[in-house]
């Protein structure tokens, strides 16, 4: 039997068992699916074999290296170096596609300089892969549509990340992907559109009560968590099964119920609190006000929404049981592992997150797929361009064909889920927000909208 | 490196290789195991965090983490390779993990692990099959 399908089923079995214990799947391999998913499309898959073909060929000899280094001396600014394809790093891809992007006036100075003054020729095909500015200009496509899902999973691989955490990422995707203004090639965009389908997909395997309830309590979030299909009320609903399970009394139900419609209805006191810019664990912190319901959020709140720290705790214990010392036993790697461990936990390490957002900071796209053909006319060959037509054909077709069956299966999830005009509204342009905030206010007085809702 | 501590000063003595593995090692892995144990006795509202991987010389491992909020911590780490790691010893095994660890099922909230659903889907229909 598969293991991932062992543990899928160790969770259930154990839900069963206790149903306190709740059953949550990594949210981190989740996204690193999705960027898997995108990296098999055929749009995708071309542009990632050139950049490993480049970077394996420069990569794999001292004397091509060096010319690089040559040329990079001469380059202001941090300096990237190429990186070879690991699939089982969750990085790795990006990373790949930033270093041939940010080498590309490299490589051509190894083209010019190649053949001349005995520097070694470089072969045809790698001449060919570097003249072809096409591929340099795909290339910032896929970088600008993965950074969203990168950015992703390097905020959620930090350990304050929360459960309420996914469901705002997954937003954050949809949203970026919606608005991308830099892509103008039809293949991106196509790309891009299959790559929304892939995320609604993966959404709607988290289409499960808790992952709604944290994301309501997210203070940030709560109106956009209640736009869609689960209402207030069904969230409501599944609370309560959740705080059975967890042993809550008659009592307890009743003050939380007051409580949270409270936080629905956006009472003084938590308006009050919602300007401070905290994290939902901070939030819940002070609401010292509302015990019951700081209880459950802090509760909900404390789970962690990922596997990082024993995948952390892996490449640990590769570390010490190498080749050489293949006989450790599990006593002396666990004592190892947990010294490890404890010696790490003394300094704190920028993540690869951090790492990118600079790096996008001071490297903004330089350029779309049509300014390079119109700037560059002549430089593209008719080879180059046939090519390009072809390209654009075979992918058309693989395009319908995908629509055809997927557009009867699958909708747009998260548009179910939530209410996208309303999450610009609230959280990428707040300012816009401001109004309506007061309306909700006077809306308390209203009274026929509160009974409803109160209801069980 | 023993020759570059004597160098840098003749009185610095560094320890044996016996005293340091025999000795040294195992008192501060003992102090840090009890320190983990009294951390973990009072703990509520835990996440537990397992997952399988398999070293150089093809042993099965699984380790079981415990994690609230920013602190993470190694519950146990098992070899695997002389039984299934089926869902009844891998559930027997947590359970042993966890009253060995004196943690309550009460205290623990979610049971988290990795879920390639394409696999799932896929073991799904080979079951079916």
């Amino acid at each position: 039997m598969l293991t991932s399908l062992i543990q899928v089923r160790l969770r259930q079995e154990i839900h069963q068992d206790h149903k306190n214990i709740l059953p949550i799947r990594c949210a981190l391999h989740h996204f690193n699916l999705i960027a898997k998913d995108l990296s098999k499309l055929t749009f995708a898959k071309d542009i990632i074999k050139v950049n490993c073909r480049l970077v394996t060929f420069f990569t794999s000899s001292h004397i091509r290296t060096a010319k690089l280094r040559e040329w990079m001396k001469d380059q202001p600014g941090p300096h990237r170096y190429l990186r070879t394809l690991c699939e089982t790093r969750w990085y790795s891809l990006i990373l790949v596609c930033l270093g041939v992007q940010s080498f590309e006036q490299g490589f051509q100075y190894c083209v010019e300089q190649s053949g001349v003054l005995g520097n070694p020729q470089l072969p045809p095909d790698i001449i060919q892969a570097i003249r072809n500015r096409y591929h340099f200009a795909k290339n910032n496509e896929l970088t600008v549509i993965l950074k969203p899902v990168i950015d992703s999973i390097g905020r959620l691989e930090g350990g304050d990340s929360t459960l309420g955490d996914v469901m705002a990422e997954f937003c954050y995707i949809r949203f970026a992907w919606m608005h991308l203004d830099e892509i103008t090639s039809p293949d991106a965009i196509r790309f891009k559109e299959e790559g929304l389908r892939i995320l609604s997909r993966r959404a709607k395997q988290y289409d499960q009560e808790i992952y709604f309830i944290a994301f309501f309590l997210c203070s940030k979030y709560k109106r956009v968590a209640i736009s869609g299909n689960w209402t207030f009320r069904r969230i409501w609903n599944s609370l309560l099964s959740l705080v059975k399970a967890w042993g809550y009394t008659v009592n307890d139900v009743e003050k939380l119920r007051t409580e949270i419609s409270q936080y629905h209805n956006h009472d003084e006191l938590f308006i009050a609190a919602e300007g401070l810019p905290q994290g939902p664990r901070a939030y819940w912190d002070l609401m010292i006000e509302v015990p019951t319901l700081r209880k459950l959020a802090l509760k909900v709140f404390a789970i962690v929404p990922h596997g990082a720290a024993v995948e952390r705790l892996f490449s640990i214990l590769s570390l010490s049981k190498s080749k050489i010392r293949n006989k450790l036993s599990i006593d002396t790697m666990k004592q190892i592992a947990m010294m490890r461990a404890e010696l790490k936990k003394n300094y704190i390490q920028p993540t690869v997150g951090s790492r990118l957002s600079s790096f996008n900071a001071q490297n903004e796209i330089r350029s779309n797929i049509a300014e390079v053909i119109n700037n560059d006319e002549e430089e593209i060959n008719d080879h180059d361009q046939e090519q390009l037509h072809d390209d654009i054909r075979i992918w058309e077709l693989d395009a319908v064909g995908d629509l055809d069956e997927e557009n009867n299966i699958e909708e747009d999830i998260l548009a179910q889920f939530f209410n996208f005009d309303l999450y610009y509204q609230e959280i990428v342009n707040p300012n816009l927000g401001e109004g309506n905030m007061a309306e909700n206010v006077n809306r308390r007085d209203e009274k026929n909208w509160s009974i409803e809702q109160f209801m069980i | 490196m023993k020759k570059f501590i004597t160098e840098l000063n003749p009185n610095y003595k560094l320890p044996s290789r016996d005293t340091l593995t025999s000795r040294i090692f195992t008192k501060a892995a003992t102090d840090l195991f009890l320190q983990r144990g009294d951390k973990i006795k009072g703990m509520k509202d835990v996440t537990i965090c397992l997952d399988g991987w398999e070293d150089v010389s093809h042993n099965s491992v699984y380790a079981f983490m415990i994690l609230k909020n920013d602190s993470e911590d190694i519950l146990d780490i098992v070899d695997f390779s002389r039984q299934r790691p089926n869902v009844e010893n891998l559930k027997n095994k947590l359970y042993e993990v966890m009253h060995a660890n004196l943690l309550e099922p009460s205290s623990i909230i979610a049971i988290v692990t990795d879920n390639p659903s394409t696999m799932v889907s896929c073991g799904y229909k080979t079951i079916n099959e």
